[in-house]
């Protein structure tokens, strides 16, 4: 039904990043140090582009049950 | 049976003390004998939007202190058969009572023979929301269709659930239907889908909430208020009946043949 530039469809997009974020109280200082620490712990055994790596929390519904997850993006050199 | 009900958003300036006023007044047009407690102490308002602030004489920290009866600080609303309300104190803070005491007092209220208690809780998180929750048996959680009055919601009733109120209807008010029908306001089904809560009603955003509350004289009463009409409705939900929720159709069909009606004047043009 949205086009994805209309004003409701950014508000319900930030909306739900927004209630992600407080439903694992987690702020954006913390997983900033979460990537720091999978870039250290990553680096041990694999040559990543550490510059590159994203992080970013997602939500999925499976059988009806929403599950948050910490999507974890590390490019390979 | 006796119910207590809290009207709650996180939020401030959402629309709880009306949303209180008009589901305690509905409820008495209906026959039940009710009292609204405003439990926003230091800020209160019910009594400012019930048209009764002429009327107070004691509140709720009096009657909690023991300096005067329950009997002498309600406030008998005239107009309503069997409508009462108790005052929040305007010169306390909101530490001036507990949990304990707010659930004791809901207690002596229930044996007056009420049938039920809308609480209007006030905006924010800390101990007067613990003081409005404590006695109450269902929550209503009040919201608009913008971002941070829906993630204040979010965060309510959360912290509802962990304090024993589970299944806590949504309010969905001031929504403006031509904005949803253009695609700049979320609807209810953006906010539902987000809040995973039941829907207990929607109000319109309508000019006639201002002009009654500019009276004192709840929306609910008035035939003609679209708002009023919506209270009704969400009164009616509240007393057991399977009633729809308002068709907003109509409008969004005005605005696509509105829409329709201009690509043809275009056209022409």
């Amino acid at each position: 039904m949205y086009d994805n530039n209309s004003s409701g469809a950014i508000a319900k997009d930030r909306l739900k990043y927004l209630i992600l974020k407080d439903r694992v109280s987690c702020t954006d200082e913390t997983l900033d140090m979460i990537k720091q620490d999978v870039v250290k712990t990553i680096s041990n055994y694999i040559d990543i582009d550490r510059y590159s790596v994203r992080l970013s929390l997602e939500q999925d519904t499976k059988n009806n049950k929403s599950i948050t997850y910490i999507n974890i993006k590390a490019p390979i050199k | 049976m006796s119910e207590v009900i809290v009207v709650t958003s996180g939020k401030g300036g959402v629309g709880k003390t009306t949303t209180s006023a008009n589901i305690g007044t509905g409820l008495a047009i209906a026959g039940k004998k009710v009292v609204m407690l405003d439990a926003d102490i230091g800020l209160r308002n019910l009594d400012v939007v019930m048209g009764l602030e002429n009327r107070i004489i004691y509140d709720l920290v009096q009657v909690i202190e023991g300096s005067c009866r329950l009997k002498q600080a309600l406030v008998r609303d005239k107009r309503y058969e069997g409508l009462y309300l108790l005052p929040a104190a305007q010169t306390r803070d909101k530490d001036s009572i507990t949990p304990e005491q707010m659930q004791k007092l809901c207690d002596s209220i229930k044996e007056e023979g009420f049938d039920y208690i809308i609480i209007d809780c006030p905006a924010g998180i800390e101990q007067g929301f613990k003081n409005a929750i404590a006695a109450a048996d269902k929550a209503i959680v009040v919201t608009t269709p913008e971002i941070s009055a829906v993630r204040d919601a979010d965060r309510i009733i959360g912290m509802l659930e962990s304090n024993g109120l589970l299944n806590s209807k949504l309010i969905l008010n001031r929504i403006r239907v031509d904005m949803v029908a253009r695609n700049e306001m979320m609807s209810l089904e953006d906010v539902e889908e987000i809040l995973a809560i039941d829907t207990l009603g929607i109000i319109p955003d309508d000019e006639s909430i201002v002009i009654s509350t500019n009276k004192g004289e709840p929306a609910v009463a008035n035939e003609n208020s679209l708002a009023g009409e919506a209270y009704r409705n969400i009164v009616r939900r509240i007393l057991g009946e399977d009633v729809p929720l308002m068709d907003i159709m109509p409008s969004v069909r005005t605005s696509l043949f509105d829409k329709l009606f201009g690509w043809m004047h275009r056209e022409k043009e």
